[in-house]
């Protein structure tokens, strides 16, 4: 039998063994830690949707209270004190809610005839080592309802 | 030629061939049961964040707060427990009839349901009559889950939030048609 002709075939196999128990040894040492770090992703997520649905809830609360409370000759001026008092009443203090409640407090908004517009809110979250921060406008027109 | 060498060869490749069969098919096995299973049943993908229980408004005579804001009272304790019961039943209907809300300041606040003062577990019968089960006087129930599977059927909304002033607070929640319970 020409013996050399089965080197690569015994080659073969032992290649085959080696890869097989690395791969092996790879899957028994993996550290199984996803499902933490797709729960702390999961809960960065989680919180600023909500954070953010939270925020846009005061805006549209507080627009809608503040009108309620403005009767007066000067529309505006009123609107003003009274959004600003009530926005200032609703901060919850919430990790995450951004420049939202320091924007108002500063009168930082444009309030036309009809609408109010807060320009560039964020919103973050931070949940080990993950962030997210999400920018976005909050504006309601109230002219004709 | 190598006729004498491709035979031989080929004998050997008769052996080693099912060897490595063999060795692929324990790999696979092996690798079966190694390879961790990876959860994500806890994980609610699709939440409307717009409907969340949490920003629903509830009243304390003519105080219109968020549910939020409530649990925030509670825990400060400018209302009393029961003032959150009672606001917290007014938001059940024929549509909603189950709300469970389990606030704490640990993960998964749901198991940790006995030692929570700021913990609810409303549903609305068919009469018409709210329940509110307290766990403190149901022993027998090592968990809510028991009476209705929220946990199970992984229909707890979870969000954690931090307070500039205070731990971080986690909050498990259901709020919508009570699941059924299977037997």
């Amino acid at each position: 039998m020409n013996k050399k002709g089965n080197i690569p075939t015994f080659m073969l196999l032992i290649a085959s063994v080696v890869l097989v128990t690395i791969a092996l040894s790879t899957f028994a040492s993996f550290k199984n830690d996803l499902k933490s770090n797709s729960g702390e992703f999961f809960e960065t997520v989680n919180q600023v949707n909500f954070i953010n649905e939270y925020v846009e809830k005061v805006f549209d609360d507080s627009v809608d209270k503040a009108i309620e409370e403005s009767n007066g000759d000067d529309f505006n001026a009123e609107f003003r004190k009274n959004f600003e008092r009530i926005v200032d009443e609703k901060n919850l203090k919430l990790k995450g809610s951004g420049n939202f409640f320091g924007k108002v407090r500063n009168g930082d908004y444009i309030l036309d005839k009809d609408k109010i517009i807060v320009e560039n809110v964020f919103v973050k979250s931070n949940v080990g080592n993950n962030e997210i921060i999400r920018n976005f406008n909050l504006e309601r027109n109230f002219g004709s309802g | 030629m190598y006729k004498k060498g491709e035979l031989g060869m080929g004998m050997v490749m008769l052996v080693v061939l099912p060897i490595i069969v063999l060795i692929m098919a324990t790999f696979v096995t092996l690798a079966t049961g190694i390879a961790k299973d990876v959860g994500f049943n806890d994980i609610n993908a699709q939440i409307n964040w717009k409907k969340s229980l949490l920003l629903k408004n509830i009243y304390f005579g003519e105080q219109e707060v968020s549910v939020l804001e409530g649990i925030l009272m509670l825990k400060d304790e400018k209302i009393k427990r029961n003032e959150m019961e009672n606001a917290l039943k007014s938001l059940l209907n024929k549509e909603d009839n189950c709300l469970v809300l389990a606030v704490g300041e640990k993960k998964n606040p749901y198991w940790d349901y006995f030692s929570g003062p700021t913990s609810f577990y409303l549903d609305l019968d068919d009469s018409g009559r709210v329940n509110s089960i307290n766990l403190n006087s149901y022993p027998q129930l090592s968990v809510p889950d028991e009476k209705f599977p929220f946990y199970e059927k992984g229909l707890l909304t979870k969000v954690s939030l931090d307070f500039l002033d205070s731990e971080k607070v986690y909050f498990e929640y259901y709020y919508g048609n009570c699941p059924e319970v299977s037997k």
